[in-house]
């Protein structure tokens, strides 16, 4: 059982039903999604947070093994670990399943009432669904606001008068439920301070004093100003925006924690403010706290973006011509100054969820000193009690990797306790019989007024009706609506539909939705083609209706020319090796082992060094939880032994090779082992430091040197500097270095020592670690800022016994008697070969990148490899055998099975045609193909991750990838020709990041002109000069090729050789006496949608200054050279 | 600058305190002085030069000791104390101002701040035969130099002495041997005097017999709660609105309820912020059918008359603090400012009548009086 639907809820419900476990997902709300759902971005990464979430959402709620129970608590809890007996109530919906969510309802309702989905800055009615995504989707009576409540003697009932499908049931009562469980996790995540709190502040009087989370909902698009930044006193545009951090946390009057997600979300927001065109943004602040992966390159990026920060706590101090009247000193210069702001943002305090307490009684579970439920110090997800596990914020404050990283850990755990697994396969309906003959049904989406209000739909709808081979057309409210699914698969039988067109949003969130459909009929689900003439078109030109009627015609024009070559495709099936191979013996790697083994799966360890334990052999204490590594350490040994992990101490991997199920690896003692998965746990260096003589001067010494031992400091007065090798020179934070240092100076002071810490921002983020920083202010420990943009050796000197530099804290140059100088590091990333022989990427510090930093923490691009660890990035002891756990989880999901399934969107080589030139071998991004030249030629599909490269560099056309085959992408292409083509710019798109810029672009209703059409692929490195010539024959004005910037490829570089290509191309154009620079190439990332839109823009702009005559004598041109 | 052995020194006189301190500036921009009076006090730095030892005597002069700053403090550092350290290096090394130094004369030679003569102390009491407390007494009642020597101040007295009369309680005072609290030498920085005076003081106090102090100033029930507790006092101190809070609820005193008038009452900082003494005055007020009507800023928020902190004593520029209480207090729209403390009220007539603005100033006890059964 989990309890709580949040994003941690949910991703430890994904794990466990992937594990074969049954799970009961128990929601207090109406919908799950959590808070992640009401937040409009993430960071760094700028996702949209509710696009992210949602598909996860919808698959939780389409997992056969998942019972999801909203509006359900619980009541009692008996039995033991292996065997609880749950007792769960759940509040009535008044509304079944048979609710079509067509909205008539509210219409009709008569009742207001704050929404608080929308932090209470916009109304909602009785019966509502909280958000538009929301899942289950079926509306819900809040009773309490509704007429009916009873005793209602004048029943209103206009709700239940006006729905068609008569889904309103007001008979229905409370349920209760028992259910007999082998584990419970608790995600019941946090709730925020409320600001009135701190008067200071002004929020509760000052209606432009804002919450963060308030703030969310101002910036979200589908939000109470649709996602306009104007103040709620007046509804003016805000001009001047601050924002103030650290509103209740690390304050001893309220929460003396960090709640660790302000600092970024609020970063995030600045940068979304000035996108938003506000000019001034300032944030006050007294450390950023910026310690996650990728987190200092954002804050820098917001300075580069113009966002301003003071070092200061401020005050509110009213309002003044209309304007919040704010004075604060700013600590770096001393002057106390007074400002005046549109609005002010509180980056508030998060607290224990409502009902906390009440809950920890009925699971008969312990709390911390703060009020979040307690875990142990041998496994951060175990609270007091056997068999109950807890993840993400409800035992305290986290970011969503770390809440979903700890979900997965849950999960592996939990796991231990089941002994039946089962994967039930989704419903599937007799297989129609395919005709030869296409015949098409096109469903298109009014999206209430989002599609409908733009485009004609029924015009398009008519003219569909004449493209040859559709056979049906027919216009939904809302195509996604459970009811209009339940009908789509009645047509697709009824009609003998065998190519099924969903014109309406994108199928990168939509996608798997529509595919069950058509598995629903019986119709294989790869028959779908969606035309994204939302995002693409209805949002992005709605002052072009005409154009954007006419847009979308061709897009589904496109869609069906194309969908006549779709052909059924069969997930492609692969034995699984039922062992795990876990590389270094760390305390990630020995977390890793004692999850799986505890699954029962056969786990060997690797480890380069005689002994295991990794860092846990050089520390005398882990910070800030104070646990004894030595301790630790045995527990995990003792725990690996009795397990029957297989060990290979003083081992290296030679080689490793193979795939999800099937990797072979070859050890340095020359022995193979065949596995099905692979965790990589090779940890990371401390970091050497060349700075202040260290190695050549006795006095400097580094924070692992007296870790190790501090007895070697005989001296008195001891300087540590802080971030030595972290957050300089394109370095980012190390993360657990500020709280090993705090826990050393509290030592040091113990030992009667003078100690001074130079530092840049404390970070001490996590839960007891600003008790230390406290505790060491408290014992006379004197902290100094050194300057933020200069790396310590530049900003510091020392000489004759003296430290000195410029205290930012009094703009005074300092100088501090120094008779040992602490340098205090972090880590540094750890090359192997085994990652180049892996084709694993790196981020920009050297750390392997994970699958997507927010959900995918743990996973790599490559399935089948998980990452724990400080190989990913920094972190402490804690946080790596968290990582190492949630490996442990996503590695026995695979392991479990007999089977792993693949989407069969992979390469084949017709060998016939195949001249064994070596070309596509050397173009693959993941050696799947391997050969001779001029002998022989292979293709592991196992392997082949769909890219497509191979394709473009093919020089005999022998090579093909089903969906995207020649003939397909040319069968658009003519599509988008037919009419008016040197009025058109050909955009392909890569899936992952033009495509979903361009998907950005639109949910950002950024408005650009209507003349691109886009063709969606895999990766830009598929497009072939075939294709672009192609366009440029049919008439094309322009054609541009977009992919992910170099570096961010979704297939390992394949983008450089589009780069190459795409010169080579500009050269043919040119030979030619084309102008080239009708063939662009353009980065543009998934979070780009600004930038997207700009570019077609500019490319719009270009294509008018062409010659009628230039574009005309193209085809004639190209074809003369054939 | 170049600090020699940075901080450590500063830290053995201080104690750890200073370094508690995170530097945020909160303090700074909630300290009304400088809010106010126009003048730029950085309180973060007077924190910042203490911890890490630097000597910086800006302004140390112009707190008012009021502890507002303390109240929005996210590390609850004891701000107002290491001021008062701050001041002590500052006087240690002749860095007081002359004034100051003339007040601690004026208490070594007359036991009173204001250049009073000893034998002039008890000129308030004339004609209400009070017993002299040396001859053994229940109560205490400790008047203080302010109450004693302004005369504007002496009707507030007689009043208090009066309900006590009235109450039946078996109280006297020390008469011209009672002698300053030695709050100011707190203030000023003079230590060592201080300790000198609190414990002759706490010598003739217990030679009273009294159970309890009661004081007319919340500056001298201060001292006593905590300098003269820690230096081994042991009888039990009380503000004269706390002991007749406790005297109504034993029923000892009761009012006539009068006219239900409008008053606004005024928060002596000392009083709400040092000692939590927040309702008992308001619920003397209502008992006597008085309708408060709170400024906006008031109880724990209340901002300081700017008396404290030894400013009694010394000049200052710009607006006055009690300028902005008195302009508060007309926004009620009451006819009149109750408030429990001799600075206060010396502060706040000083302001009303030289603005010439209708409100009238009074002390809780000479408004009770009226209304005693």
């Amino acid at each position: 059982m989990v309890i709580g639907g949040g994003i941690a809820g949910i991703q430890a419900s994904l794990d466990l039903a992937d594990m074969g476990v049954k799970v009961i997902l128990v929601e207090k709300s109406p919908a799950i999604g959590g808070k992640m759902a009401a937040l409009d971005k993430n960071f760094p990464t700028l996702d949209c947070s509710i696009c992210i979430e949602a598909p996860k959402m919808s698959d939780v709620m389409h997992n056969p093994n998942i019972t999801v129970l909203t509006l359900a608590e619980i009541k009692g809890v008996s039995g033991k670990d292996g065997d609880f007996d749950v007792e769960v109530y759940q509040r009535p919906r008044f509304v079944t399943s048979e609710c079509t969510a067509c909205n008539l309802c509210v219409e009709v309702c008569p009742q207001l009432t704050k929404n608080e989905f929308d932090m209470n800055l916009a109304a909602r009615k009785a019966i509502y669904t909280p958000f538009s995504q929301a899942e289950p989707n079926t509306y819900v009576i809040d009773i309490d606001t509704c007429l009916n409540k009873p005793p209602n003697y004048l029943p209103c009932n206009r709700c239940t008068e006006t729905c068609g499908p008569g889904a309103i049931d007001f008979s229905m009562r409370p349920k209760t439920y028992r259910f007999r469980v082998g584990a419970i996790i608790v995600a019941t995540g946090f709730d925020l301070l409320n600001p009135e709190l701190l008067p200071e502040f002004g929020y509760g009087r000052d209606p432009d004093v804002l919450s963060s989370y308030e703030f969310e909902r101002l910036l979200n698009p589908a939000g109470p100003t649709e996602g306009e930044l104007i103040r709620p006193s007046d509804g003016k545009h805000i001009e001047k925006l601050s924002f103030i951090l650290c509103v209740g946390s690390r304050d001893q009057r309220y929460v003396p924690y960090c709640s660790r997600t302000c600092c970024m979300y609020s970063v995030k927001e600045a940068i979304q403010a000035r996108d938003h065109g506000i000019k001034d943004v300032t944030i006050f602040y007294m450390d950023i706290r910026a310690y996650g992966k990728g987190f200092d390159a954002f804050y820098e990026r917001s300075k580069n973006e113009g966002v301003r920060y003071v070092r200061s706590r401020p005050r509110y101090a009213g309002k003044e011509d209309g304007k919040i009247k704010i004075r604060y000193e700013d600590t770096e210069t001393g002057e106390i100054r007074e400002d005046h702001f549109d609005a002010v943002v509180l980056a508030t305090a998060s607290i224990p969820s409502r009902g906390t307490k009440e809950l920890s009684k009925i699971l008969g579970i312990e709390l911390n000193e703060y009020g979040f439920f307690k875990t142990s110090f041998t496994n951060p997800v175990q609270s007091t009690r056997e068999g109950i596990f807890i993840a993400g914020c409800a035992s305290g404050p986290k970011d969503i990797p770390d809440s979903v990283t700890e979900a997965s850990a849950a999960a592996s755990a939990a796991q231990r306790y089941i002994n039946k697994r089962e994967w039930i396969e989704m419903e599937k309906a007799e297989p129609l019989p395919i005709s030869n003959e296409p015949r098409i049904g096109v469903f298109l989406c009014d999206c209430g007024t989002n599609i409908a209000g733009v485009v004609n739909v029924k015009e398009v709808a008519e003219k569909v009706k004449s493209i040859p081979n559709v056979v049906y057309v027919e216009e939904n409210k809302y195509t996604c609506a459970g009811s209009t699914q339940d009908n789509i698969v009645k047509k697709i039988r009824e009609y003998n539909l065998n190519r099924v067109i969903v014109a309406a949003c994108s199928l990168k969130t939509h996608g798997v939705t529509f595919q069950r459909v058509l598995s629903r009929a019986g119709l294989n689900p790869y028959l779908l083609e969606m035309p994204n003439i939302r995002n693409l078109d209805s949002w992005v030109h709605k002052n072009e209706k005409e154009n954007a009627t006419k847009k979308a015609y061709e897009m589904i024009l496109m869609s069906a020319y194309k969908s006549v070559y779709l052909k059924p495709l069969e997930d492609l099936e692969f034995p699984v090796t039922k062992r795990a191979l876990i590389i270094g013996g760390g305390p990630a790697g020995l977390s890793s082992a004692i999850a799986l083994a505890r699954a029962g799966i056969e786990t060997h360890l690797v480890e380069r060094e005689e002994k295991l334990g990794g860092m846990l052999n050089e520390l005398t204490h882990i910070s800030p939880y104070g646990t004894d590594p030595k301790e630790l350490l045995n527990y995990l040994l003792n725990e690996v032994k009795n397990l029957g992990v297989k060990l290979h101490l003083s081992t290296r991997i030679e080689k490793v090779s193979g795939f999800i199920g099937n990797f072979n690896v070859i050890l340095s003692d020359k022995s193979t082992l065949d596995v099905g998965a692979l965790i990589i746990a090779t940890g990371a260096d401390p970091y050497l430091p060349k700075e202040f003589g260290y190695g050549n001067n006795e006095r400097v010494i580094t924070t692992l040197d007296i870790e190790k031992n501090m007895d070697i400091i005989k001296e008195n007065n001891i300087t540590i500097i802080s971030c030595v090798g972290s957050r300089s020179n394109g370095r980012g934070c190390s993360r657990f270095c500020c709280s090993t240092m705090m826990n050393q100076a509290i030592k040091l002071r113990e030992r009667g020592k003078n100690v001074r810490v130079i530092y840049k921002d404390i970070r001490t983020y996590s839960m007891y670690a600003e008790d230390l920083y406290l505790k060491a202010s408290n014992m006379g420990v004197q902290f100094f800022r050194y300057d933020q943009d200069s790396p310590p050796d530049k900003a510091i000197k020392f000489e004759n016994g003296n430290v000195s530099f410029k205290d930012h804290l009094t703009g005074n140059d300092i100088s501090i008697p120094t008779d040992i100088l602490v340098l205090n590091i972090g880590l540094s990333p750890r090359d192997d070969d085994i990652f180049s022989q892996l084709t694993l990427s790196k981020d920009e510090n050297g750390f392997l990148l994970e699958l997507h930093p927010k959900l995918g923490p743990v996973e790599n691009a490559i399935a089948g490899i998980y990452l724990a660890g400080t190989s990913q990035g920094p972190k402490d002891v804690y946080e790596s055998m968290v990582q190492g756990f949630a490996a442990a989880s996503k590695a026995a999901s695979v392991l479990f099975k007999d089977k792993i399934k693949k989407e069969p969107i992979v390469a084949s080589i017709d060998t016939n045609k195949c001249i064994k030139c070596m070309r596509c071998v050397n173009v693959c991004p993941y050696g799947a193909i391997t050969g001779e030249l001029t002998k022989w030629i292979k293709h592991n599909p196992a392997l082949c991750q769909g890219c497509g490269d191979c394709v473009a560099e093919c020089p005999v056309d022998a090579i093909t990838i089903p969906n995207f085959t020649d003939r397909d992408i040319l069968a658009q292409i003519d599509a988008a020709t037919e009419v008016e083509p040197e009025k058109k710019v050909i955009v392909f798109t890569c899936n992952w990041c033009s495509y979903a810029g361009a998907d950005l672009a639109g949910i950002s209703k950024i408005q650009y002109p209507s003349s691109a059409r886009l063709i969606r692929v895999m990766c830009s490195s598929r497009i072939s000069q075939k294709l672009v010539m192609h366009a440029f024959e049919r008439g094309a004005a322009a054609v541009a090729v977009t992919g992910c910037h170099i570096g961010d490829c979704h297939y390992n570089y394949a983008n450089r050789d589009t780069e190459k290509r795409f010169e080579r191309w500009r050269k043919f154009l040119a030979a030619r006496n084309i102008n080239p620079e009708r063939l662009q190439l353009y980065w543009v990332s998934a979070a780009e949608g600004i930038r997207f839109a700009q570019f077609i823009k500019k490319m719009d702009e270009f294509i008018k200054t062409i010659p009628k005559e230039e574009i005309e004598s193209t085809p004639k041109k190209l074809r003369g050279s054939k | 600058m170049i600090v020699e052995d940075t901080g450590s020194k500063m830290l053995e006189i201080m104690g750890m305190g200073t370094t508690l301190c995170y530097q945020c500036g909160e303090c700074t921009v909630s300290c009304p002085v400088g809010e106010f009076t126009g003048e730029k006090i950085s309180v973060r730095s007077i924190i910042r030069a203490a911890q890490i030892g630097q000597e910086y005597y800006d302004n140390i002069w112009a707190c008012a000791t009021c502890k507002l700053c303390e109240n929005y403090c996210p590390r609850n550092v004891d701000i107002v104390n290491i001021i008062l350290a701050v001041r002590t290096m500052a006087f240690s090394k002749r860095k007081a101002p002359e004034k100051i130094e003339k007040v601690i004369w004026d208490i070594f030679e007359n036991g009173n701040p204001w250049g009073g003569k000893k034998k002039e102390r008890a000129k308030w009491a004339e004609g209400m035969e009070i017993k002299d407390a040396s001859e053994g007494v229940d109560v205490l009642l400790y008047v203080g130099c302010e109450a004693a020597y302004d005369p504007k101040q002496h009707g507030n007295v007689r009043s208090i002495a009066e309900i006590l009369r009235r109450a039946g309680v078996n109280f006297g005072i020390l008469g011209n041997n009672e002698r300053c609290c030695g709050e100011p030498l707190k203030n000023a920085g003079e230590i060592e005097y201080l300790e000198e005076l609190v414990s002759q003081n706490i010598d003739q106090f217990e030679g009273t017999g009294a159970k309890i102090i009661v004081t007319v100033s919340p500056h001298c029930s201060k001292m006593f709660k905590e300098v003269y507790r820690k230096a081994g006092l042991k009888i039990e101190v009380m503000h004269y609105t706390e002991y007749l809070n406790r005297l109504y609820s034993e029923g000892l005193i009761k009012f006539k309820v009068g006219n239900s008038e409008n008053v606004t009452y005024h928060d002596p900082c000392l009083l709400s912020r040092g000692e939590g003494v927040i309702e008992e005055p308001r619920d003397l007020l209502k008992a006597s059918g008085f309708k408060i009507v709170e400024m906006k800023d008031y109880g724990k928020n209340s901002i300081c008359c700017g008396g404290g902190g030894n400013r009694m004593f010394l000049e200052f520029k710009g607006k006055r603090l009690a300028d902005v209480r008195t302009d508060q207090a007309i926004e009620t729209g009451t006819g009149i400012i109750v408030t429990a403390c001799p600075y206060c009220n010396m502060n706040l007539h000083d302001s009303v009548k030289t603005r010439a603005i209708n409100i009238k100033v009074m002390e809780l006890a000479e408004l009770l009086k009226e209304r005693i059964e």
